[in-house]
């Protein structure tokens, strides 16, 4: 009310307000969360996680029962989702706000106190390097110091909204050193994310990087999403654990329009190198067909019912 | 001794209409080469309420004194609204050209007509003044042979009572006069202390509109086709007291006064030289004839005498003419064609009902009065900018709206305005690698002007300003991308044309021309066009 107040007082001198078309060229540059998340048919699973994939009690497969790996990769996109999310909240923030400065090649938005790390101000700097490609930083600082680089990125437009190549990166060890972030593992040093949106079939690639040599559950998680025109879909996530029994896991999804998909996961490094699980489920999210290697061995349902989806 | 009409109405009238007849001749004694001043001010400045009339009044006496007065148009000067200083520059220029002329050998006379107030032995010019006594001596000392003033003001009979004008000698008629006459002759519309008033039905004040008549050519007792001031002052006397008797404000008598010598017919106006107008036969019906010009305002009035042919000098145009009977009105159009007579005949008119009267009921004085109306409008906004999907800014829309006028706020003619619209349209935007960005853009504007408004008649154009408050906004298909919004006074220019549909609906079309400031990524000077109708209703009483 404030600012609109300032703003009819101004207009007895000048113009008032965000219009800008610039504006919306340097907005375009800036990842959204709803673009880079994945979209899996089905409603949230309330399978486990990641984190809980090694090693776990699993009950016996059967034929026509909930795809255990469906909702395993439900949970898996939930939680990629939820951590996308959160990392770009910041800068849906500044999508409702007209920047700050405005420089023939720079939009800067901020700097703004940091409500949750009182003393500290943070801002978000987009540049233009050429027609196409921009640069942006989320920066942060302690008041009265030099703002660094909590996280930055890079996009190349291409015609379209949010067309375009990108990439961009979270520095937590940096931010880690400036205050810290409760609820973030501490050996999570680092998230890079890659993306692609102005080509079929749109691709996301998160890479989470752990402290080298600490005693951790998790050491690596990659990811990769890949979306269709038509809503089919594919997710590969692999993840380093200091589990003995299962050091890498590998676990591939693909799903076609209609919800119907097939899963597979594998334990690629560690004791149990080798156990490997598959399945199968239609549209319902039932499983159609299933095998694993563990246990002794078990195979249900016939593997011709599994939905073909190609592309990926 | 000064003669004042008012005090000896019957007696005086007589008698002036004895004295004046014994001029000598506007022209019938020789070559007498006449000046005209002739000065309207609607203004008289503090305590005095702007009048509707004058300047339209002292237009009709200019245009009727150089058309048919025998005043060449450069010896004649129309001052309208003008100072007293401007008056008496006009006046000492008249003067100087009388004096060339009398060096000449020339015979020469001085008209001054002035309508307007007048107020404390002073004419109220706007906010200046010219005092009575002074403006009468500076014409009675005027270089010429006979200087005819009249004072269309209130109160102007103060100028016939005052002391100081020397009665002529000799006023015995003598219609074969030869002897050239020095002198002055003031007629007034009013005696000393009463009003000159206006009406809205004629179009003008009472004394001037049948002091116009007259000269016309309604006045002509005589028949000769030539209109003397006795005759004129004569008419405009009878008919001014008649029309008036009845009137809230009282009956308002003219008067005169004269410092004549020598005798002769002074001859006004020649409307049988001109032979242009219209002519009553001596058959036609007596009574009184309207003739009502396409303002509906009536040009002339003619008191029609069983027998007697009457003749009436109107420039070329189309008119009506109108006959009051007890239970319905006879009208008809008429034709005047350039250098003719038209006959007018009353079996070319019509009967007509009372309520479609020629003469417009919506007088000047309603159409100046202080009222609001309301207006329904459509309005095509056209910003002039690049179109949005070649990289444009702003979009042009339709959009809706009301306005409210209160007319005359600021004065006659001068009104106040607020308006308000909405608009939307939607379109794409491409910039940069954005292309085909699917907006909607919406569009309130509010805003306030000064208008300058001409209602009379059946079409009234107006001009004005007008200061705008633009509130835009787009709201993109891509819910991504915020809603984004421009708010910027915008100073502009606005002209248009009202139709008059009834008395109180009219249908404008209007012309809006706005500056737009874009100063958000980098200043750039726009300006965008509106094009409207409106349809509004005026309260009026």
């Amino acid at each position: 009310m404030k600012r609109y107040l300032l703003c009819m007082s101004a207009l007895t001198a000048i113009g008032c307000g965000n219009w800008s078309n610039k504006d919306l060229e340097f907005l375009n540059a800036l990842p959204v969360s709803s673009d880079l998340t994945s979209k899996l048919p089905g409603a949230e699973s309330s399978s486990q996680g990641l984190s809980s994939t090694g090693g776990q009690r699993r009950d016996p497969l059967m034929s026509g029962e909930a795809s255990r790996l469906y909702a395993d990769t439900k949970k898996a996109s939930s939680d990629f989702n939820g951590i996308l999310s959160s990392m770009l909240s910041t800068l849906e923030f500044v999508r409702n706000i007209p920047p700050t400065r405005r420089e023939s090649d720079v939009r800067v938005w901020g700097p703004y106190p940091d409500s949750q790390h009182p003393g500290f101000d943070f801002q978000i700097v987009v540049s233009r390097v050429d027609a196409e490609n921009f640069t942006w930083a989320m920066q942060s600082r302690k008041r009265g110091d030099n703002f660094f680089d909590a996280a930055n990125g890079n996009f190349k437009a291409n015609t379209g909204i949010r067309r375009g190549q990108g990439a961009f990166a979270i520095h937590l060890k940096e931010i880690r050193a400036h205050f810290p972030l409760p609820g973030i593992p501490t050996e999570l040093e680092e998230i890079e994310v890659g993306y692609i949106t102005d080509i079929f079939p749109l691709r996301v690639d998160m890479h989470f990087v752990f402290a080298q040599g600490k005693p951790t559950s998790l050491s690596e998680i990659g990811y990769v999403y890949f979306e269709k025109e038509d809503h089919s879909g594919a997710m590969h996530f692999q993840v380093r654990t200091s589990a003995p029994e299962a050091r890498l896991v590998e676990t591939s999804s693909v799903w076609a329009t209609n919800g119907a998909g097939r899963a597979s996961t594998q334990i690629v490094e560690g004791t149990f190198k080798g156990a490997s699980e598959q399945q199968c489920w239609n549209e319902g999210f039932n499983v159609v067909w299933g095998k694993q290697t563990w246990l002794g061995g078990m195979e249900v349902g016939n593997s011709a019912d599994c939905v073909v989806v190609s592309g990926f | 001794m000064t003669l004042n009409a008012h005090q000896k109405p019957g007696a005086a009238l007589r008698w002036l209409l004895t004295a004046l007849l014994a001029l000598p001749a506007w022209g019938a004694s020789g070559p007498v080469r006449r000046f005209a001043l002739v000065v309207g001010n609607d203004l008289g400045g503090e305590n005095t309420r702007p009048l509707l009339y004058a300047r339209d009044d002292a237009r009709k006496l200019y245009d009727i004194m150089v058309r048919l007065g025998g005043i060449q148009p450069a010896d004649a000067m129309l001052l309208l609204n003008e100072s007293a200083d401007d008056v008496l520059t006009a006046l000492g220029e008249l003067e100087r050209r009388s004096r060339d002329a009398q060096r000449q050998g020339e015979q020469t006379g001085i008209f001054f007509y002035y309508s307007g107030h007048a107020r404390d032995g002073a004419l109220r010019l706007g906010g200046s003044r010219l005092a009575l006594e002074s403006l009468k001596a500076r014409l009675a000392q005027a270089p010429a042979d006979i200087r005819i003033a009249i004072f269309d003001a209130c109160r102007s009979g103060a100028l016939t009572r005052a002391k100081g004008v020397r009665r002529a000698p000799a006023f015995e008629v003598e219609s074969d006069a030869t002897r050239a006459a020095k002198g002055l002759v003031i007629l007034t519309s009013s005696a000393a202390d009463e009003d000159s008033q206006e009406s809205d039905t004629i179009g003008g004040s009472y004394f001037s509109h049948h002091l116009a008549s007259g000269l016309l050519g309604d006045a002509d007792k005589s028949g000769d086709g030539r209109i003397s001031l006795s005759e004129a002052y004569a008419y405009a006397y009878e008919r001014t007291v008649a029309d008036t008797a009845e009137s809230s404000a009282g009956p308002q008598h003219p008067t005169f006064s004269f410092d004549l010598a020598g005798n002769g017919d002074l001859v006004l106006t020649d409307v049988a030289a001109r032979r242009e107008g219209i002519a009553l036969a001596a058959a036609a019906p007596a009574g009184n004839w309207f003739v009502v010009d396409s303002k509906g305002f009536i040009v002339a009035e003619v008191m029609k005498t069983e027998g007697l042919e009457r003749r009436i000098a109107l420039p070329p145009g189309t008119y009506t003419v109108k006959r009051r009977l007890a239970d319905k009105l006879r009208v008809g159009q008429i034709n005047v064609a350039e250098g003719q007579i038209t006959q007018l005949d009353d079996r070319s008119l019509k009967d007509t009902a009372f309520s479609d009267d020629p003469v417009k009921g919506v007088g000047r004085a309603l159409l100046y009065s202080k009222h609001w109306s309301f207006g329904l409008q459509g309005t095509w906004q056209a910003v002039f900018d690049t179109p949005t999907d070649q990289g444009g800014l702003f979009p042009s829309s339709p959009n809706v709206g009301l306005e409210g006028t209160w007319h005359n706020f600021f004065g006659r003619g001068f009104s106040w305005t607020i308006d308000g619209m909405a608009g939307t349209t939607g379109g794409t935007l491409n910039t940069g690698a954005l292309q085909n960005l699917a907006y909607r853009y919406t569009l309130f504007s509010v805003g306030t002007g000064l208008l300058v408004e001409w209602p009379e008649g059946s079409w009234g154009p107006f001009v004005g300003a007008r200061l705008g408050l633009n509130l835009m906004s787009r709201d993109f298909e891509v819910s991504t991308l915020p809603r984004q919004t421009f708010s910027v006074l915008t100073p502009g220019l606005v002209g248009g044309l009202k139709v008059r549909l009834t008395q109180n609906f009219a249908l404008s079309a209007r012309v809006r021309l706005h500056y737009l400031l874009y100063n958000i990524d980098e200043t750039k000077n726009f300006g965008f066009l509106e094009l409207a109708t409106c349809l509004s209703y005026e309260f009026r009483e």
